[in-house]
């Protein structure tokens, strides 16, 4: 029987790779909760680059909003029919920023993604993300909400660099199951 | 909707330190309790997943404490607009969580966590991420807030309820412990 709090599966990169995939997730909990600790190799002086991904193989079923801390400014927006934090292959264009390889050697950023009811085959699906970045003199912080525009259930879930750059080795991303009584 | 902590999850044992406490489907009613919380625990947390064909603001309360005995402050985002506030003791009857919207087959995603809810030397502080996605860009709302109940009683009950009409079919409340 499923635990209440269950790791369902761990990656932890050791070298970098363009893509963290889960798949045949299990649909024997409620939501589905991902911790990343992760960072690009993406050079050419960038400050950062960015977190996209594909559910049930789609770039096109989510939409979303956002609250965002950029160093010292602040901005939010929305996004429609797109991948999971939004970007066509574009950093800019994405959601959620992850460092790279300008940044100190070491750091990672952490997100926390929260799928509600992933499982259902009634209703759609809503997401809480959160992510955290920092550069010692500058950073991202990023509060996040979507929704994933399926009645299916969501089996699969695919994380790449917004800019086509790749996970760092060192890059951990845990998939949990979290089932109510 | 009354959820007694121990009958709802009758049929799963503690087992670890992450626990489901009960769970309710909010069926057929603008109000979900849970009573009977066990001390057992050091930290809840609570995972809603709903919303309403009013446009109102879900709301929560500790113990039934529905006097002006709260507090908190917000960030809120609406598209490319933010906006923040607080509210100090003395004006609001409850932590404010999401405002929900009538939006056929749009949940809203919302994580309340309240740490050392037994303590009886503190007020209780609660940590809210939320927000609501339909449609329409203009309605998007991502809310992150702090509040607190001003009352140094240990919790044994929450509720959360909305005026107007009842939740959606198919909403989700669910109340966990996490051991310390």
């Amino acid at each position: 029987m499923a635990l209440t709090y269950d790791s369902i599966a761990s990656t932890v990169l050791g070298s970098s790779a363009a893509n963290i995939t889960f798949n045949s997730i299990s649909t024997a909990y409620t939501d589905l909760k991902i911790v990343m600790v992760v960072r690009s190799d993406r050079g050419g002086g960038a400050t950062a680059d960015a977190v996209r991904a594909t559910i049930n193989g789609s770039g096109s079923i989510c939409s979303g909003a956002f609250l965002c801390l950029n160093n010292t400014t602040v901005s939010g927006g929305s996004y429609g029919a797109s991948w999971l934090f939004n970007s066509a292959g574009t950093i800019g264009q994405s959601v959620m920023p992850m460092p790279c390889a300008t940044q100190a050697t070491g750091i990672f950023g952490l997100i926390e993604i929260d799928i509600m009811n992933y499982a259902s085959t009634v209703t759609t699906k809503s997401v809480i993300a959160q992510g955290s970045s920092d550069y010692n003199g500058s950073g991202n912080i990023v509060r996040s909400v979507h929704h994933i525009n399926t009645t299916s259930a969501i089996t699969s879930i695919e994380f790449y660099s917004a800019g086509g750059n790749n996970f760092v080795a060192g890059s951990t991303v845990t998939l949990y199951g979290i089932l109510k009584a | 909707m009354t959820i007694l902590g121990v009958t709802a999850s009758s049929i799963f044992k503690p087992t670890g330190n992450f626990d489901s406490i009960a769970t309710s489907g909010g069926v057929g009613t603008n109000t979900v309790t849970f009573s009977g919380i066990p001390s057992t625990y050091k930290h809840l947390q609570l995972r809603v997943f709903t919303n309403n064909t009013d446009a109102n603001s879900l709301t929560l309360r500790m113990n039934g404490d529905s006097a002006t005995n709260y507090i908190q402050g917000q960030v809120e985002a609406t598209g490319a607009s933010r906006t923040s506030g607080h509210n100090q003791s003395g004006v609001i009857t409850g932590i404010f969580l999401a405002s929900l919207l009538n939006a056929p087959n749009f949940f809203c995603p919302i994580i309340v966590d309240i740490h050392d809810y037994t303590s009886t030397s503190k007020h209780k502080t609660v940590r809210i991420n939320a927000g609501r996605v339909t449609t329409s860009a203009g309605t998007n709302r991502v809310y992150a807030s702090s509040g607190a109940w001003l009352n140094t009683n240990a919790i044994s009950s929450l509720n959360v309820s909305v005026p107007g009409a009842n939740f959606f079919n198919d909403s989700v409340f669910a109340l966990y412990g996490i051991k310390g």
